[in-house]
């Protein structure tokens, strides 16, 4: 079928066109609800038949309006980005599933959905992209679209954390964007593939601008990736945002901006020039620290969303460490990881914001007894705070399995025993909610389990949990290919 | 004397780079957050110097086909960096969106005292 | 070897599914609840005991799942020792789970301790018939994360500390085994058991995977000083959970090693190492401090903690000694103290249910008032000292044997005077209970009841007379398995 040539384009094109008509829809919210869901759904269909073309035919190569290289802009798919494009498309549908269905948190869901749609068709555009301007572009789109969810929700808090987190997201973007100007100087191009041609040639006459480049850029994604140090702005931006906007960010925005570093790093620099800065050791340095100040400072949080919210900064740290680690299993262990985790990070962030909006409570020292009064939410919760400990029969023992293993195969295994014990880490501040909720002593607040169409897509991330730590051999091929891209 | 001659050639870049730390510096330090959004602006636009300087080439004319042109300026970066400056607009109308909401909530427009606020309510 | 693919599965997967079940359909029937939960071990037994003669027969069934959870797969194994234990674990599970109907009667929280036991049990089967270390470790996690429950069951601030102190060391212990699993899978490219060993050189890494299998198994089975869960966690359990933990989840611990030096490092590996003689004196330590430790308790159910912490030290000397006889003690003691210490928790609870003391000092005179319930306490204590024709007998003589095999007499003697610890601490409560002055004070029962519901009673009993009888019998079937499984792993076939 001959639309379906055009699929990599199609998705972005879906999506922004359900975002351009839903403020049109005004009040009606099921035709808002319908459009936003019939976007996502269709989204999901194109982004999983891409997936397969690419893995029977190889890399998608689509030049945008015919125009080819490097007059125009080309859509790259290979592998890396298929896989990126389905874990988006599907963890964001099912996000939007509970925004529709769960409870409502914000006032005004036609300009919500909007910038969830924008959101994600750039996110989706930005994994795809084969083009460093167009990357920018939607790389801008997307940084945009995540604060405003955060400050859709028009609190105090959450616009004093949206507007920390624009200033941060602009540094970065300042940073990148200055990077891409001097890569354009040194070669002419903004096409990722003739970068890549051209920097063989031109690399040893301006090695400076390069490394400055380089440098330049893995700091401006490393601060829209919560990278430690630069991850200052997550734990307000994200514990203070709508719950389903807390589950995009922490479980799909800050990957993608790992998903680009990495896609520029092979694609357009090519992995020997990107070695001239010793990115790895850095990645190594700054991961472990993030595993290591994510995990602490989560221990010591009262409320349940700003916990999740450092607990991603340790689990970025994962994905961090996989690439740091270089090994072909360290990297389908860290790429896996961005699919457990935004399965996970999701659940949790689901499930908690359930939680408050059926009790009421939000600090962790209250939540006593809560397991008794709501066992599916809270079971559901322990699912995947099990994940996230790494307990095996979940996604998350995979993805640190494969990590631990390719630290080994590095021949750095400090890096296996540090991932050991920041699961030691997860557990002590994870288990003390579930046996405080469970086991802990009656609470006084009401609290009722809510209606099942608020829990199914909870359910869903549930059995996905476990579907991919009893069966990650789905996943298995998409991510090996991916690791060859970087290590044959 | 070399490298004076060397920076006057690169003027457009040097600025540029002075323009970006001045930016940069602003959006870090200043605590006016009327003055930060300035600072991204100034960053902004110093890149978009960058870019328009890399396409610029001496005695090249506007990139308009007509007869009698031998050289023209590298249109390229221009087109470029009118989607930058759209996105720049974006941004600041954003930001200037927040800072009228922080106002209306906090009172003052100064990062510190909105941060000083926020703790004392927390407390 | 015969591949035999899903009959190795079933023991576990039975339990598994009926915990499940158990969880749906409890809140409409309890009767269902018991019911089920009662099937779910008998199902478990019957699926391992019908094995019995292709087993005899000198057959290894073995079951290879590899596609499931790649790269590493499941496997799973039933051997001499694997049978052995898989029985002696779902036989005793099921005595104590029909006791539990009867004594979680007067409990709360019944709809979560029934599904959780049986889940355990699923995880339990797991472990023992598991075929290779990360089948081993899945189960494990399992099996004891679900074991967490039963251990706070009560809720009380005792109990939730003990069972904090039990959730950190498990987390530890599963952690430090994971890193060994992970070093030998990146030293010998698989992780199966293999008689005989895997093809490992002595490295720094080997090393340290052989100290995260002793941490790990170590913590699980009480190995000093990694026991500290234990003397907490096991009385502060209601009795039933006390003797599935202390009767039968140590043991996998003492499993997990045996299964290591045997089939993952190899006997030969371990002794060129010297890893055994750390195992030897750690095991030696844990059977003097726990004996030692358990003259001092009061409160008999730590007292019967303390002991199993002495008891399991006897099996891990047997383990680390690398003689044949000494392994066939090992793997007796498994058989024999599963027995005895499960006896001794349902007795010990009987006592609790009908009474609600708990102290030594309060068993003045219990015999009288519970007779049956004592004589099956005396018999399994008198096991546990080691009087023939007692099962306890046979596997501190095979130790004994064993000891003298490997040339120490130090370990005979250490034998020797922890079965006189034994004594010292069984004794008096046996005799304060038959021949002290007063009679505890018990609510006589009605004429024609027993002492206690007989649910209760008739598990203890049937223990009572395998611990009594077993010996006595023409033909010992669990010494017969003992003996063969350890020639099996020497010979490494």
């Amino acid at each position: 079928m001959p639309s379906l040539t055009h699929a990599p384009v199609l998705i972005v094109v879906v999506l922004l066109l359900a975002a351009f008509v839903t403020p049109l829809l005004g009040k009606r919210e099921s035709a808002v609800n319908a459009v936003f869901l019939g976007a996502g759904l269709s989204a999901f269909a194109l982004t999983l038949r891409m997936t397969m073309q690419v893995l029977a035919q190889g890399t998608l190569s689509y030049p945008v309006g015919g125009w080819p290289a490097p007059y125009g802009i080309v859509v790259w798919v290979d592998v890396f980005a298929a896989f990126s494009s389905l874990v988006i498309a599907t963890v964001s549908l099912i996000i939007s599933w509970f925004a529709v269905c769960g409870p409502r948190e914000v006032r005004n869901n036609s300009a919500y959905f909007t910038l969830i749609l924008l959101l994600t068709a750039a996110m989706q555009g930005m994994v795809m992209a084969g083009d460093l301007f167009n990357l920018f572009v939607f790389i801008e789109i997307s940084s945009l679209a995540a604060i405003a969810i955060i400050a859709i929700k028009g609190t105090k808090e959450s616009v004093e954390a949206s507007f920390r987190y624009l200033v941060l997201s602009a540094l970065g973007s300042g940073g990148l964007l200055f990077g891409i100007a001097l890569i354009f100087m040194i070669t002419g191009h903004l096409n990722m593939d003739y970068i890549r041609a051209t920097l063989t040639i031109t690399a040893t006459q301006y090695p400076l601008n390069l490394l400055t480049a380089i440098g330049l850029m893995v700091v401006g994604f490393g601060v829209k990736a919560a990278l430690f140090p630069m991850h200052v702005w997550l734990p307000d931006a994200h514990s203070n945002a709508p719950t389903a906007s807390s589950a995009l960010l922490s479980g799909l925005v800050v990957k993608v901006y790992i998903i680009a570093l990495m896609r520029i790093a092979y694609l357009a620099l090519g992995l020997e020039i990107f070695a001239l800065l010793p990115v790895r050791h850095l990645f190594l340095a700054l991961s472990t620290g993030a595993l290591l100040v994510g995990s602490v400072f989560a221990m010591v949080q009262d409320n349940v969303k700003r916990l999740l919210a450092f607990s991603t900064v340790a689990q970025v740290g994962y994905i961090f460490l996989g690439f740091g680690l270089f090994s072909q299993r360290a990297i389908e262990g860290g790429v896996l990881h961005i699919l457990n985790h935004a399965v996970m990070k999701s659940l949790l962030f689901l499930t908690a914001g359930v939680i408050i909006q059926q009790t009421g409570i939000k600090k962790l020292s209250q939540f006593n007894g809560l397991g008794r009064r709501m066992p599916l939410t809270f079971a559901a919760f322990a699912v995947g705070a099990m994940s996230m400990v790494g307990i095996p029969g979940t996604a998350g023992f995979i993805s640190k399995l494969y990590l631990a293993l390719g630290a080994l195969d590095a021949d750095m295994m400090i890096f296996a025993v540090f991932i050991l014990i920041s699961s030691l880490l997860n557990a002590a501040y994870y288990f003390p909610i579930i046996i405080s909720a469970f086991f802990g002593s009656e609470s006084e607040v009401a609290a009722t389990e809510p209606a099942t169409s608020v829990l199914a897509p909870i359910a869903m991330l549930v059995s996905m949990v476990f579907f991919f730590g009893l069966f990650p051999s789905l996943m298995v091929p998409l991510v090996r290919q991916t690791a060859h891209l970087f290590v044959r | 004397m070399d490298i004076i001659e060397r920076l006057w050639a690169n003027i457009y870049y040097l600025a540029s780079v002075i323009l970006f730390i001045i930016g940069f510096h602003t959006m870090l330090t200043h605590n006016n957050l009327l003055k930060k959004i300035m600072g991204m602006n100034i960053m902004d636009t110093s890149l978009f110097l960058f870019f328009v300087a890399i396409g610029y080439i001496r005695g090249g004319q506007a990139p308009i086909l007509r007869e009698g042109v031998v050289q023209y300026v590298n249109p390229v970066p221009s087109a470029l960096i009118l989607t930058g400056i759209v996105i720049s607009v974006s941004f600041t109308a954003f930001a200037l969106a927040l800072v009228v909401l922080l106002h209306r909530q906090y009172g003052t427009i100064d990062a510190d005292k909105i941060i000083a606020l926020r703790s004392k309510r927390h407390a | 070897m015969q591949p035999t693919s899903w009959s190795l599965t079933l023991p576990i997967l039975v339990p598994l599914f009926l915990a499940i079940v158990i969880y749906a359909v409890e809140r409409r029937s309890w009767q269902l609840r018991n019911g089920l939960s009662v099937l779910a071990a008998l199902a478990s037994f019957l699926l391992v005991a019908r094995h019995y003669n292709a087993i005899m027969d000198d057959t290894t069934l073995i079951a290879e799942f590899p596609d499931l959870l790649p790269p590493l797969g499941l496997s799973f194994r039933m051997d001499y020792l694997a049978f052995l234990v898989a029985a002696v674990v779902s036989f005793v599970w099921l005595a104590v789970t029909i006791y539990s109907t009867a004594y979680m009667v007067k409990e709360h929280a019944k709809n979560r301790y029934y599904p959780f036991s049986v889940l355990t049990l699923a995880g339990a089967m797991g472990v023992v018939l598991s075929g290779d270390l990360f089948t081993f470790f899945l189960f494990f996690e399992v099996m004891s994360l679900s074991a967490y429950v039963l251990v706070i069951h009560e809720e009380t601030a005792q109990a939730m500390r003990a069972g904090y102190r039990y959730l950190i060391l498990t987390i530890i212990g599963g952690l430090a085994l994971l890193f060994a699993i992970i070093a030998v899978f990146q030293g010998a490219g698989t992780v199966a058991f293999t008689p005989g060993g895997l093809p490992l050189e002595v490295t720094g890494l080997t090393i340290l995977a052989f100290l995260g299998f002793l941490v790990g198994f170590g913590i699980k089975a009480g190995m000093v000083p990694l026991h500290v869960w234990l003397p907490e966690a096991h009385p502060v359990a209601p009795s039933p959970a006390s003797a599935l933990l202390s009767g039968l989840m140590l043991k996998t611990g003492a499993f997990g090693l045996i299964r290591v030096v045997y089939q993952i490092f190899g006997l030969d590996m371990v002794q060129r190492a010297g890893w055994n003689d750390l195992l030897v004196w750690m095991a030696a330590i844990t059977v003097f401090l726990g004996s030692a430790v358990a003259v001092t308790q009061d409160e008999v159910k730590r007292r019967l903690a303390y002991s199993s912490v002495g008891q399991m030290g006897y099996i891990l000397l047997g383990i680390g000694l690398l003689q044949e006889r000494a392994l066939i003690g090992a793997i007796f003691h498994i058989f024999a103290h599963a027995l005895m210490k499960s006896s001794l928790f349902l007795a010990a609870g009987s006592v609790i249910y009908r009474t609600g003391k708990r102290r030594v000092s309060e068993w003045v005179g219990m015999g009288r008032s519970m007779l049956v319930t004592m004589t099956v306490f005396t018999v399994a204590a008198l096991s546990m000292v080691g009087v023939p024709p007692l099962v306890g007998f046979v596997s501190k003589w095979e130790l004994a044997l064993g000891a003298l095999d490997a040339g120490s007499i130090p370990f005979v003697m250490l034998l020797l005077l922890s079965s006189l610890m034994n004594f010292i601490y069984y004794f008096p409560l046996i005799q304060n209970a038959f021949f002290g002055e007063g009679i505890a004070h018990v609510e006589q029962p009605r004429a024609k009841r027993p002492e206690v519901p007989w649910a209760m009673l008739l598990p203890m009993v049937v223990l009572g007379l395998v611990i009594l009888v077993i010996d006595l019998l023409p033909y010992n079937v669990a010494l017969e398995l003992a003996e063969r499984a350890a020639h099996a792993l020497f010979l490494a076939k």
